[in-house]
This record gives C-alpha cells, structure tokens and sequence, in this order.
C-alpha cells in the first residue's frame, strides 16, 4: 500500500492489477504457453490453502503494459518505490523482465515458500 | 568429368524418386543409460573424466519409439570400427555395449550434437520450475535444409527469476562441422522461419500480465545480427526484404493486442561475395527462375560481380541448379539432363545454386550469399554427393 501511495503522489494512477492466484489457475496459464513459471510468488499459500500474498503486479491504469509506461517514467517509479520499501522489483531480471511484479522476498526463498505452502 | 559427375549423379539421384530422408547407420558404444535427462547428466558428469568425448544421446534420434537416454562413448559408422573400440572402452566401463542405430536424419545425434547439456547436471535438485523439456535440446529443420539446434542449459545464477534455465539458438548444417551460436539467451526460442538464406524467430522476454511479450531476431546467411525487434512474435518474411512479425501490447484489461509490423531489413543486408579465387576460368550464376526449374526453363546468366573480383572461371561450365525438387545439369548455355531431385539428400549438404567448373564446385546461395567452395577434385564432388545419397 506504502508503494501505489508513493507512486499516486507522484501523480501515477497506480493500482494492483493481481497479487495472488490459485496453482490451478497458474498452471492453465503455464499450459497455454503465457508464462514460464508453474509456481511462482503469486502462488503462496498456507498449509490449509488460504492465499499468503508474496508478490503483487503494479501498473498505471492508463499505460499498463504499453511503451508508454516506459516512456512517462513508470516502471523507473514502481522500481524505485518498491526498492524504498525493501521489495524485489522485476523490472531489474535483465535475462527475463518483469515490469510490473514487485515481490517480498527474493527469488532463491521460492523453493521454501512451495514447501510451506504443502505443494 | 563431365561423363563422371553425370553417372555419379544418376547413380545418387535416382530419377523420379521419392522425396524421403534416409537414415544413416551408427554403432554407438553405450557406458550408461537413464530414462531421465538429470540422471543421464550426472552419469555423463561422473564418467566425464575417464571418458573424454563421449554424447549424451536420446533413442529416439535412432527411431527408437521409447526413449531413453544413453551416454555414448564412441560412435562409428562401420560396424567392424566399433568392434575395435569396445574393448578399450570396456577397460573403464566394463559392462559397455554396442547399440545398432539408424540415425534419424536431422536430428541432435546426426549433428553429433548432446541431447543434454553438461550444465543440466548442475541444476539444483531443490529447483521449483525446471521440467525434462527444459533439459532436453532438440533440433528444428529449415525450408532450406539448414538445422537451428536449441540447446537448453543451466547457468548458476541463485537470483535468477528463471532458476538458471537457459535456451540457446545455433544454426547448423548437416554437411559441415560448424556451428554458429546466433542467440545465447532465447527463452522459449521458436516460430523459426527461413528465407533466401536469411532466419529469424522469436524468443520470450518479458512477463505482462498473463502473456509473454517477445522479441524477434533476424539474422543473415551467415548469421549476422540484422534486427533484434522488441515486443514482437511469430515472424514471417514478405518480399525480398520485409520482415512482418506480430507487434504485442498488453492494456489495463491484462489483454493481448496485436498489430502487424513490418520492417525493411534491405539496409541492414549482410551479403557476401564469394572470396575463393578460381584460376582461369568464367563465372556464371543462374537467374532467379519463375516457376518450376526445367531444362527449358532454367537460364543462364553471366553476372561476374557476384563471383568476386578475382574470380575467373573456365570455359567449360557445367551448371548443377538446385531448386526444389529438381536438378539441371548444363553444359554451357546448353541444358543437358533434368532430373528429380531427392530433396532432402542435396539440402543436407546446403546446395541451393551451384556452379560447377571442370571438377570445381562453387556454392552460391539464391540471394547471391557465398556459402563455401570444396570438393576440389573430381573424387572428393563424387564422395561428397554419395554421402548426400545416403
């Protein structure tokens, strides 16, 4: 929350687009062929399935993922703010960018996050 | 010569014959097998230092229906040479044997090329999205008989969002030993396309919403960079220069856009003359034909700038045209023969336009793209075109 107030005052209208999503619907996904992943951040849960948000994809309403969000200076926003806060921002994955993820841990917890979450 | 190369051809050729790929006869000396890439790779990785050399295969490069992966400490492709290796071989492994293989053409094992990379053996057992295809390489035929080999590997990045998982692009040609990387890091390398020599395809870059967003990469014959077009998918040429690829955009309902986008790549053409000198002679490469090639309807025509400045040809020429399916074999401007051709026989060995000078033999490419000069004798053309037979 600390990171869209940040990204508002600094006249973005930023907002989550999704922070958490069932395994089930990351594997249709994965299915698909539109991600890489079949277990990521998004997919945390508790031991009894309830969500456990570890990541959240950010966007300004009105660029989301087009050149402009680029060029007005969003994603060096959303980085800088979610840095600020001691978040991991995909925006700096040079092999594999993610603009708009930003996530609480970094990406070597995953294996321990699939293992708490009992998958 | 001219008696010589005609028989060696009708001999290879085979007039009216089908168009299918035929498989080529190995004996591999087995020191391991697994039905699984990690375990392959970590057998591969423990006999590494006692057996320098040796390729992870896949079974299903030697038509086998159920695959298996195997570590092959030598391969021949005479039965009486392998028999010869077995007992060296068995010095370190002593439970090796020999696999008969009929080698699928155009796959990892007919480049020599490992079904698994060294690195796989490194990725982390704790590793949440690492499948077997992410293990595995493979191999994607062009149109024009050309090979891009992906191989999949692991680099030890703790930090990476991919967990170290790895693509890289390499072009290839079955008649030659080298190997050319065109794109070290290409996630989810594919919609590979060919085009008068030239290739492009795409890899994924980004993550946006629920899609992947893509960049495509064109390259030329000889693999030089000509465009890397970001927020772009699923590549095809269009006319001599134009590469259309599908321009992505995701918006604030997580939805995929696509438009078309075209881009010119007509300054950015990488092409070659040929370099080799050919003493005492005159050049001649064939027009870009209309239609199926004939001997009625394959024309000659002198163009000596595309042969190099210093290149001189003789007389005599015979010209071998390569199109298709079809073969014409000239003498001068007079069509001799044509036959049909085995396609996938003579693309193996990347002609596509040839000019053949007394027992010389100059590879031209359609767009004029030198591509290489051999079999400078007689003996070595009739070698190298029974090996193409096979």
């Amino acid at each position: 929350m600390a990171v869209l107030a940040a990204l508002q005052k600094r006249g973005f209208q930023a907002k989550i687009f999704f922070a958490w999503r069932s395994v089930a619907v990351q594997l249709e996904i994965f299915k698909k062929g539109h991600t890489k992943v079949k277990f990521s951040f998004h997919n945390v849960q508790k031991r009894d399935g309830t969500p456990n948000e570890y990541a959240a994809d950010i966007i300004d309403s009105r660029y989301a993922w087009t050149s402009k969000a680029q060029s007005e200076g969003f994603w060096k926003a959303l980085g800088e703010e979610a840095k600020a806060q001691k978040l991991y921002w995909g925006g700096d994955w040079q092999t594999f960018r993610d603009w708009a993820h930003v996530q609480l841990v970094d990406n070597p917890q995953l294996a321990r996050l699939k293992n708490e979450s009992g998958l | 010569v001219i008696g010589g190369i005609l028989a060696t051809l009708l001999a290879v050729v085979g007039a009216g014959a089908e168009a299918i790929p035929k498989t080529e006869p190995a004996w591999l000396v087995i020191v391991a097998s697994e039905a699984t890439p990690t375990a392959i790779a970590r057998k591969a990785k423990m006999l590494g230092g006692s057996l320098p050399g040796a390729l992870v295969v896949q079974t299903h490069d030697c038509g086998d229906k159920k695959n298996t992966f195997a570590v092959a400490a030598d391969i021949a492709t005479a039965g009486s040479v392998v028999s010869a290796m077995l007992p060296k071989v068995r010095e370190t492994v002593k439970d090796a044997y020999v696999k008969r293989c009929n080698v699928v053409p155009r796959s990892l094992l007919s480049l020599r090329w490992p079904a698994v990379d060294a690195s796989i053996a490194d990725v982390p057992k704790s590793a949440v999205n690492w499948d077997d295809d992410d293990r595995v390489s493979s191999a994607f035929s062009l149109s024009d008989g050309r090979l891009l080999i992906v191989a999949r590997y692991f680099v030890n990045q703790p930090d990476d969002p991919l967990e170290g998982r790895r693509e890289r692009v390499i072009l290839a040609d079955a008649s030659s030993p080298q190997r050319k990387t065109l794109e070290n890091d290409c996630p989810s390398a594919g919609a590979f396309t060919a085009h008068r020599g030239r290739i492009a395809f795409e890899c994924a870059r980004e993550q946006a919403a629920d899609e992947l967003l893509h960049s495509v990469l064109a390259f030329d014959a000889d693999g030089a960079k000509l465009a890397d077009i970001p927020h772009c998918r699923s590549p095809r040429w269009s006319g001599e220069d134009v590469l259309v690829c599908g321009e992505e955009s995701v918006g604030s309902d997580g939805r995929l856009k696509l438009r078309a986008k075209r881009s010119n790549l007509a300054g950015s053409n990488q092409t070659s003359v040929p370099k080799a000198h050919w003493p005492g002679g005159r050049c001649f490469i064939f027009g870009e034909p209309r239609g199926p090639v004939t001997a009625r309807t394959a024309r000659p025509r002198s163009d000596r700038a595309k042969c190099g400045r210093r290149s001189h040809f003789g007389k005599a020429v015979i010209g071998v045209f390569l199109n298709g399916r079809r073969i014409t074999l000239r003498r001068g401007h007079k069509p001799r023969r044509t036959y049909d051709l085995i396609e996938d026989k003579l693309l193996n060995i990347s002609i596509r336009r040839s000019l053949l000078v007394s027992s010389r033999i100059l590879i031209v490419s359609s767009d004029g793209v030198f591509l290489r000069s051999m079999f400078k004798s007689r003996k070595m053309l009739h070698v190298a075109l029974r090996r193409a037979a096979r």
